[in-house]
């Protein structure tokens, strides 16, 4: 079912305003819109898709207990995300070590484009593991901000909303987790030029 | 390229990336680029990040998402609202544990009856005077009901003393606002009667009662003086020696550790009720103050004991003899024994053996033995009593009121009396409390009771003078004044019950309840105490409530 819905702004408040008041169809609607994208992001963060769907289903229950004493102007991706990243926070601090799995899954348009020159596509595929691997050794608030700017495309003030900190902080936080990843990738292509 | 100049821009390149930067620092970037081959490639290397992080494959997304996240939400719906906590269900469960098990023992401790833990002083010990007196109860109790509950012998102490509460604890002689000393030399017994609440409701099962006695504010003094007499120990059984017992005034050396107070025949009760003389402010001496009271008394001279035998006597003496061998009747255990005898027991005891004495219900037979000026008219009730036909026809005469709680309270009681010779009957009284004693005057009879400490009573008829005022002694302790004095001086008193420890006699307002009977006469003081005097020569107090 690829039935993601798109709303207007406008449509998006009359939907969080009803299900603040229990219409379970207006909070279907909202998670029909959100569950992608969260689940992408969250699959990013954790590296493992059945974690990552147990991770989406936790966040929106989250989200449904917590929508009907949220007051005022919500915005509601900003929102989902931040509830979303301390989910991953708190998941990935329990688990001592990080686990990355390797990427095994390419979308199928990615996978016809291979089809036509396999070479390319080899090398494309090294790269990617390789990004993931120093996704995965990066601090996991580093490679949060980071995948909120760079993947997700959010700005500093969304970022720091999400966070729950100053845009100062987040500029800190974002040249550090440039550093980290930059620092870490080339180990890892020393490594593999050696 | 000056690392400095690079490291001062490197901060930039990440929110130039952002274009989180102002045209300034644009501007200035940009010149260090021109210039720097070395920040240029990390600019690069940034941009390349960026485009290979873009180009990550988007995961995905698996078929059942959303059925899935409809399905959490359904679950979330189901449950109760109370229940929608983010508590995780280990956590929960454990909270729940606990507070069930918290609540558990709450509700079993609040279950169980009140009890008394431990006292300070222990029973019979001896105790400094000026350190207040604590009781330990199990649990938290309700303070009023304690209060009313409360009997405190001399009488006037429980007036007198302040009363306050550490958590569970009861201070007797010491509260926030105030302290006062117990009266030195002198033999105390306070009761917590039956019935007293804790906050939840639940009663004290049984009488308690301590007593003790507190040390002489004069270090080296002798303490403890007593009629050498008729010491019968209430538990005594024998046949009392009730002919000694009027010998009052012949003290034996005394022995100066506790004496022996049996249980039973305490002295001068205290009444709860306030409507009495307060002794304290009297005389000069605040005392109620508690600081004149308090430990000064070294240099108050305490007046000279008469010192007949070349010392005083104890309570010690009442033991021996009497009360040791001949234990029939009286089951009474501590009584026997010299020294501190008394024990946290209710105070019902006294055993005696008739013989001849003041009973109500004698007449004829003055008083024998026991009192030492006999004659006149000592017997008092009898003679007077209205209603009851001195006969000792055993016909159902009934006991009512605080009478029928001692008497059909305690068989002891019940065999000790005989059974009643007539009706109760209120009479003109008063009481005046000793250290070691009290002294009841009836006007119907014009007779004064001598009740000691030792567990002995005798009786005398009322002088006909008045005798002069009462005067203060020490602190908080009065010489007598009036027909009291009088009597006091004439059997030299001092050295079995000591000082008065009020100013004036209380006069009974309601006057005292009297019943006759068989042997012996029970008389209901209106500050609390039912005494018994039995034909034997012994007595016993009985703290009673809602007299």
């Amino acid at each position: 079912m690829d039935g993601s819905v798109t709303l207007s702004a406008a449509e998006e408040a009359q939907w969080i305003s009803r299900a603040k008041e229990g219409d379970h169809a207006a909070f279907e609607a909202i998670y029909q819109q959100y569950e992608r994208p969260i689940f992408q992001f969250i699959y990013r963060m954790v590296g493992n898709p059945e974690e990552a769907l147990d991770l989406t289903q936790e966040c929106f229950v989250r989200a449904y207990r917590a929508l009907p004493s949220q007051r005022g102007e919500l915005n509601l991706g900003g929102w989902l995300r931040r509830i979303a990243a301390n989910l991953c926070l708190d998941t990935l601090r329990r688990r001592n070590r990080f686990r990355w799995l390797p990427w095994e899954h390419r979308s199928v348009h990615e996978r016809s484009a291979d089809l036509d020159n396999p070479e390319h596509a080899m090398l494309r595929i090294e790269l990617r593991e390789l990004i993931q691997q120093v996704l995965n050794e990066m601090h996991p608030r580093h490679r949060l901000v980071l995948l909120l700017r760079e993947h997700e495309g959010l700005s500093t003030t969304e970022i720091a909303e999400i966070l729950g900190i100053s845009q100062g902080a987040v500029k800190s936080l974002l040249f550090r987790a440039r550093e980290e990843f930059r620092t870490i990738y080339s180990q890892k292509e020393q490594a593999k030029a050696s | 390229m000056t690392s400095r100049a690079c490291k001062s821009i490197r901060p930039l390149l990440s929110a130039y990336m952002d274009g989180e930067l102002s045209p300034d620092d644009v501007a200035r970037l940009q010149a260090h680029l021109a210039e720097c081959a070395d920040c240029r490639a990390l600019l690069a290397s940034y941009e390349r990040m960026r485009e290979q992080l873009h180009q990550l494959p988007t995961a995905p997304v698996p078929p059942t998402l959303h059925h899935e996240i409809r399905a959490a939400i359904e679950r979330e719906q189901r449950r109760p609202r109370w229940l929608r906590l983010s508590v995780s269900p280990v956590a929960f469960a454990f909270a729940l544990g606990l507070i069930l098990m918290l609540l558990g023992t709450l509700l079993y401790a609040q279950a169980l009856p009140p009890s008394i833990v431990s006292s300070e002083p222990a029973a019979n010990a001896t105790w400094p005077f000026y350190r207040p007196v604590t009781i330990t109860f199990t649990k938290p109790m309700d303070e009023a009901s304690v209060a009313s509950h409360l009997r405190i012998s001399p009488a006037g102490e429980r007036e007198r003393l302040p009363i306050s509460w550490r958590g569970t604890t009861l201070v007797i002689g010491a509260s926030s606002e105030q302290q006062a000393s117990l009266l030195p030399d002198t033999i105390y017994t306070i009761a917590i009667l039956h019935g007293a609440r804790d906050r939840w409701g639940h009663e004290l099962q049984q009488d308690w009662t301590l007593t003790f006695r507190t040390t002489s504010a004069i270090a080296s003094a002798p303490t403890a003086t007593s009629t050498p007499a008729p010491t019968e120990t209430p538990a005594a059984t024998t046949p009392q020696p009730s002919a000694t017992a009027n010998t009052t005034a012949t003290p034996p050396p005394a022995a100066s550790t506790a004496t022996a107070v049996p249980p039973t025949a305490v002295a001068a009760a205290s009444s709860p009720a306030p409507a009495n003389p307060t002794p304290a402010p009297q005389q000069g001496h605040g005392q109620s103050a508690g600081s004149a009271a308090a430990p000064s008394p070294a240099t108050t001279a305490q007046p000279p004991r008469s010192s007949s035998a070349g010392g005083t006597g104890t309570a010690g003496n009442s033991v021996p003899t009497s009360s040791a061998g001949s234990g029939t009747t009286a089951p009474a255990p501590a009584a026997a024994t010299p020294p501190a005898s008394p024990t946290p027991t209710p105070l019902s005891q006294p055993t005696a053996t008739p013989s001849v004495v003041p009973s109500p219900t004698a007449p004829a037979a003055a008083t024998p033995a026991t009192t030492p000026t006999p004659q006149e008219t000592p017997a008092p009730a009898a003679t007077s009593t209205p209603a009851a036909s001195p006969t000792p026809t055993p016909q159902p005469t009934p006991v009512t009121g605080a009478f029928a709680q001692v008497y059909w309270g305690d068989q002891q009681v019940q065999k000790l009396l005989g059974s009643p010779t007539g009706l109760a009957y209120t009479v003109a009284a008063s009481e005046l409390a000793f250290q070691r004693g009290v002294m009841l005057e009836r006007i119907d009879t014009n007779t004064f009771y001598i009740l000691k400490d030792d567990g002995s009573w005798v009786s005398l008829p009322a002088p006909t003078e008045q005798g002069d005022p009462a005067s203060q002694a020490q602190p908080n302790l009065w010489i007598p004044g009036g027909k009291y004095g009088l009597v006091w001086k004439q059997q030299q008193l001092l050295d079995s019950i000591g000082y008065a420890t009020e100013a004036t006699p209380h006069v009974m307002a309601q006057g005292a309840r009297v019943q006759p009977f068989e042997h012996g006469i029970l008389i209901l003081s209106d500050r609390g105490f039912v005494y018994m005097l039995l034909e034997s020569g012994s007595w016993a107090q009985f703290p009673v409530s809602g007299s």
